[in-house]
């Protein structure tokens, strides 16, 4: 076995963990602080998929350009999101709220695919073509080094955001104890809003890096919602670091798995991992 | 039995029972989809009402029953065997359920449950020699037909009905709805959630299970989409929430309105079932407090007319 | 009060679910006596019905979403002469065909296509698209004692469960490489092959149809990788086929993978003189890109350049086509579905009956000319009702996708290796 396939697939293990990372360090933000699994997050992936695809085929604009302004696009539609819908539901009593958010969250994640197959109604992807950079015997794929560059910047600007700006310090208070947060002057409602905004655009910026390395078939946002989900309870929910180290390994499992066995497994590393780790250790990796 | 409840199954027994005599069989097939649905929307909120437990894997039993029934046949089992079989695997995959409902809780439990159907769906799409892979397998029940399988599932279904009327006044009930309040309050006042909790997942389990091997009876095959896919898992969910999981009645009428809905639109316009359906979705979500009759009716609850400990909705 | 209100809304919510359980079955109450099929008398006129599901929605509804606007395109065609001849009657019939969306699922398509035989009572049934849609309505089919005549359907299970009623104008799917294998041949080129095929009936289908065909043409066979439907990541699978270097790679998949695997496997520097993609449509291509499309070779059933003329005339066809607005290269499995018109409407017309038992019987025996060649029906052990038709080798050049093989219809040479 020579090195070379080992290094695409170590690079592209972490590439694909860290696209799913993005998404997932999203939602397992959104569920610390206002403790809701947003289950239509995948479909908001792909709905931003389709809008930026779109957008480049009809303009010729590079997608990187596209991306600039479909992201912060999203972003607002997670604050508009958690202002129009999610917050009306979180006031509802234990029982109640459960199954309000249930039908909401999966209701406007029926509502975004379906939106998303009438704005595309057929499998897409993107093609940038890039040579293939060689370093002696490995070759590796330049755009997907690219790629891994651009979730590492993400990666680090979401740390300096979460540990050094204010928002990011009533982000972790609220995160930590929400009402004691609120007691101290934080206003939940704001920071709610603003970290619904923070993880849709974080998966819109997931679903579009998974444009450039894949196909995306508009009716596979529930799939990869369910994907995130199994990260962010492995990583233990609520926890940043848990998600985005979860994710890394399930990429490199799936990839490894792949590789050395057979494809058809690749997908159930996750799931299994994921079942023996709750089976043993009942609240995840790294549980807050 | 109150006589509201008689009054309601009478109506609803009168409109299904003389269906396959006077319509088409796609009519009876388009309900015998719905009856088989409802099963699994009662199963589950047999559970979810009474424990406050999410089984998001509801329909695993429904593929095990499933697809034992489909693969015995086809190698030529003789009825009964595959009868027993299909019971013994459906209770073998209710036990490793009740495995997960033991040990976890919450959120955690929901994702569990919801990654376990997951893996049954990538056994069932890999484990090509067992189980035709993504072609699945095909029955063909010698005299068999849609309409004796139509008259079995409105007897279970009303019988599930019954049944959870009966559980819901019994003591095993009030056992089993104290967990929902606070589970460590129970455990605390001596009941035994564990069992408790085990037994209701393991008569959940049986007729979902049964109703996995009615709807590969009369459909035909097996295949990995329609027995462990997003519909069948979720579809029971989604109706056993939409009318309140509190109503008895409510996620056999959950699973009417949505499946006749969405036929209406697949006959119609296609593209726009989900879209119609997520906002519906949406609208139950933010109004549902004002549906009055279907939360808080005591038609459709009895005349006890609470849901345990969450009584103030 | 609040009881009475409650109980008024119960009520309504009751009310209101028995009627919708009523709406959805008087379509189908009618009277016993009615339920005939009324002698048609002179002012009546007796329509052909031809039932079937498109996938107008879901996964499929990129490669044959489109059809039912041909299906009516043709109709209409028919219709324009009068419509069909049918003996039993002494006189033209006009035709409907009625298409439900079956969602590209199979449970759907079951269900409608038991609506079509049992409410919309048609008079025979055109298949939908896909083996995994066609196998489950076999039984349907055989149950109700209606011949269905399949379309792209070409896996064995259609074919062997004994059914008398069931007819496909195109063969099995595992002669379906034949014609590519007989051009490779001629070439005397290439050496090793190496194939990834999807884990459903196309794929595995034509994998082993390729493995067959294979040593015929002197290429030995050094990789076969099978991967699930919707495999989002192949860099496993390039780095085994990087390790084994074949001349020729042959995706056997359909063609949303088959784009997946295509594009990725470009990006990391896999390098084989040819793809050899069956599903080349433009789907496929659209998601590659034009560049990085050119010089792949695919399968197509028809392109304008073929001749034949099939049961009505090319013309009828294309015009057809050009009223639905599809155009061959966007769609080439269009023609596939065409034949399931020729063979139904020439089936109607040769046995000059509606009758289902004499049209099955029709059938059996019937050669028929559509605009890709002459079909007609085999029965060879366990199998019927296969048909003769086969794809033929396709290329990608510059920008224009033409037929390379064999030599009477070829628009141009077949280029290898990919420069």
């Amino acid at each position: 076995m020579t090195i070379a396939p080992l290094a695409e697939l170590l690079i592209f293990g972490i590439l694909l963990g860290g696209i799913y990372g993005l998404s997932a360090i999203g939602l397992t933000l959104i569920f610390g602080v206002a403790r809701v699994l947003n289950l239509a997050h995948g479909a908001f992936a792909v709905i931003a998929a389709a809008v930026s695809y779109v957008i480049v085929q009809a303009t010729g604009q590079n997608l990187f350009f596209v991306a600039m302004l479909t992201v912060p696009l999203f972003f607002a539609t997670g604050y508009a999101y958690e202002k129009l819908l999610i917050h009306k539901l979180l006031p509802l009593s234990r029982e109640r709220r459960i199954e309000a958010l249930i039908l909401g969250t999966l209701g406007s994640a029926l509502a975004a695919e379906s939106i998303a197959s009438i704005i595309v109604p057929r499998n897409f992807g993107l093609n940038y073509q890039l040579p293939p950079i060689s370093l002696g015997e490995i070759t590796v794929s330049a755009l997907r080094l690219l790629l891994l560059v651009i979730v590492a910047v993400t990666t680090i600007t979401l740390h300096l955001i979460i540990y050094k700006t204010w928002y990011g310090k009533a982000l972790r208070a609220t995160i930590d104890d929400a009402e004691a947060a609120q007691l101290m002057g934080v206003n939940f409602d704001r920071v709610a809003s603003v970290t619904f905004g923070l993880g849709t655009a974080l998966s819109a910026l997931g679903g579009i890096l998974l444009l450039l390395v894949s196909n995306i078939s508009p009716t596979m946002g529930f799939p990869v919602t369910l994907k995130v989900l199994t990260i962010i309870i492995l990583g233990g929910l609520g926890s940043v670091l848990g998600s985005l180290a979860a994710a890394i390994v399930l990429g490199l499992s799936e990839i490894f798995t792949g590789f050395f066995f057979d494809t058809a497994w690749a997908n159930s590393t996750s799931l299994v991992v994921l079942l023996i780790v709750l089976l043993i250790k009942s609240e995840g990796l790294l549980k807050r | 039995m109150q006589v509201r409840e008689i009054i309601l199954s009478t109506i609803v027994l009168a409109t299904m029972l003389p269906l396959p005599f006077l319509s088409s069989s796609y009519i009876v097939f388009l309900m015998s989809g719905i009856m088989v649905l409802a099963l699994c929307s009662l199963s589950f909120n047999l559970v979810y009402a009474n424990t406050g437990y999410l089984n998001l894997g509801n329909s695993v039993p429904f593929g095990v029953g499933a697809y034992t029934f489909a693969s015995t046949l086809s190698y030529d089992w003789p009825l009964p065997l595959v009868l027993v079989a299909s019971l013994s695997a459906i209770l073998i995959s209710g036990a490793l359920s009740g495995i997960f409902i033991i040990r976890l809780k919450g959120a955690y439990y929901a994702i569990g449950t919801l990654a376990l159907v997951l893996f049954a769906q990538a056994l069932a799409y890999n484990l090509g020699w067992l189980t035709g892979g993504y072609q699945g397998i095909i029955v063909n029940v010698a005299g068999g037909s849609v309409y004796s399988a139509y008259f079995i599932l409105a007897f279970l279904n009303t019988l599930l009905l019954l049944l959870t009327s009966a559980i819901r006044k019994s003591s095993f009930g009030y056992r089993i709805r104290s967990i929902k309040g606070n589970e460590l309050a129970a455990r605390t006042f001596g009941i035994n959630t564990t069992t408790n909790k085990f037994m209701v997942l393991l008569v959940s389990s049986v007729f979902v299970g049964i109703a996995g091997i009615l709807s590969t009876f009369y459909n035909g095959f097996v295949t990995p989409e329609s027995s462990f896919g997003i519909s069948i898992t979720f579809l029971p969910i989604i109706a056993a929430i939409l009318l309140g999981s509190s109503s008895i009645a409510g996620p056999l009428i959950g699973v009417l309105i949505i499946t006749l809905a969405s036929e209406i639109f697949v006959t119609t316009t296609p593209q726009l079932t989900h879209l119609v359906l997520g906002i519906l979705l949406i609208l139950v979500a933010l109004y549902q407090k004002n549906i009055p009759s279907l939360r808080n009716s005591r038609l459709l609850k009895g005349k006890l007319g609470v849901s345990g400990a969450n009584s103030k909705n | 009060m609040q009881t009475n209100s409650k109980l008024a809304a119960s009520i309504i919510v009751t009310t209101l679910v028995v009627s919708l359980v009523w709406y959805a079955a008087i379509p189908t109450l009618t009277p016993k006596s009615a339920q005939e099929v009324p002698v048609p008398g002179p002012e009546q006129i007796r329509m052909i019905k031809i039932g079937g599901t498109l996938p107008l929605s879901g996964q499929f509804s990129p490669v044959a979403g489109t059809f039912n606007k041909l299906y009516g395109a043709w109709a209409d065609q028919i219709n324009a002469r009068g419509g069909l001849y049918v003996a039993e009657y002494n006189k033209r019939l006009p035709v409907q065909v009625i298409v439900y969306d079956d969602q590209s699922d199979a449970a759907t398509a079951t269900r409608l296509y038991e609506k079509l035989i049992s409410e919309d009572k048609v008079d025979i049934l055109i298949g939908p698209y896909s083996s995994t849609l066609t196998v489950p309505l076999v039984a349907v089919a055989t149950r109700n004692s209606i011949p269905l005549v399949a379309t792209s359907a070409g896996a064995p299970p259609i074919f062997n469960q004994g059914s008398d009623w069931v007819f496909v104008g195109i063969d099995l799917i595992t002669n379906w490489p034949k014609t590519y294998f007989d051009m490779v041949r001629a070439k005397g080129l290439a050496k090793t092959i190496g194939f990834v095929a999807t884990d459903e009936p196309f794929g595995q289908g034509i994998l082993a149809g390729g493995k067959t065909f294979a040593p015929s043409a002197g290429l030995t066979t050094v990789s076969e990788n099978i991967v699930p439907v919707g495999t989002k990541d192949f860099t496993a699978t390039i780095a085994k086929l990087k390790g084994t270097n074949p001349d020729i790679v042959f995706v056997a998949a359909l063609a949303p993978d088959a784009a997946t695997f295509v594009k990725q496997a470009k990006e990391q520097g896999l390098k084989p003189r040819e793809f050899h993609v069956p599903q080349l449509v433009k789907g496929f291509i659209e998601s590659v890109g034009i560049d990085s499309a050119n010089y792949v070779t695919g399968e197509w059933y028809w392109t304008e350049d073929i001749p034949l003329g099939g049961v009505w005339g090319k013309e009828l066809f294309t015009s057809a086509m050009a009223k639905a607005g599809i155009a061959n290269v966007d769609y080439p499995w269009a023609a596939v579905h065409y034949y399931g018109l020729e063979i139904i409407g020439a089936a109607i017309e040769r046995t000059g009956t509606l009758d289902k038992v004499k049209l099955r019987d029709g059938l059996k025996n019937l050669s028929i000319p559509t605009i890709s060649g002459e079909v007609h029906f085999k029965s060879f052990g366990n199998f019927k009702g296969v048909g003769t038709l086969v794809p033929f080798p396709v290329q990608m050049q510059n920008g224009r996708v033409v037929v390379v093989w064999p030599a009477e219809i070829k628009k141009s040479d077949y280029v290898y290796p990919a420069p």
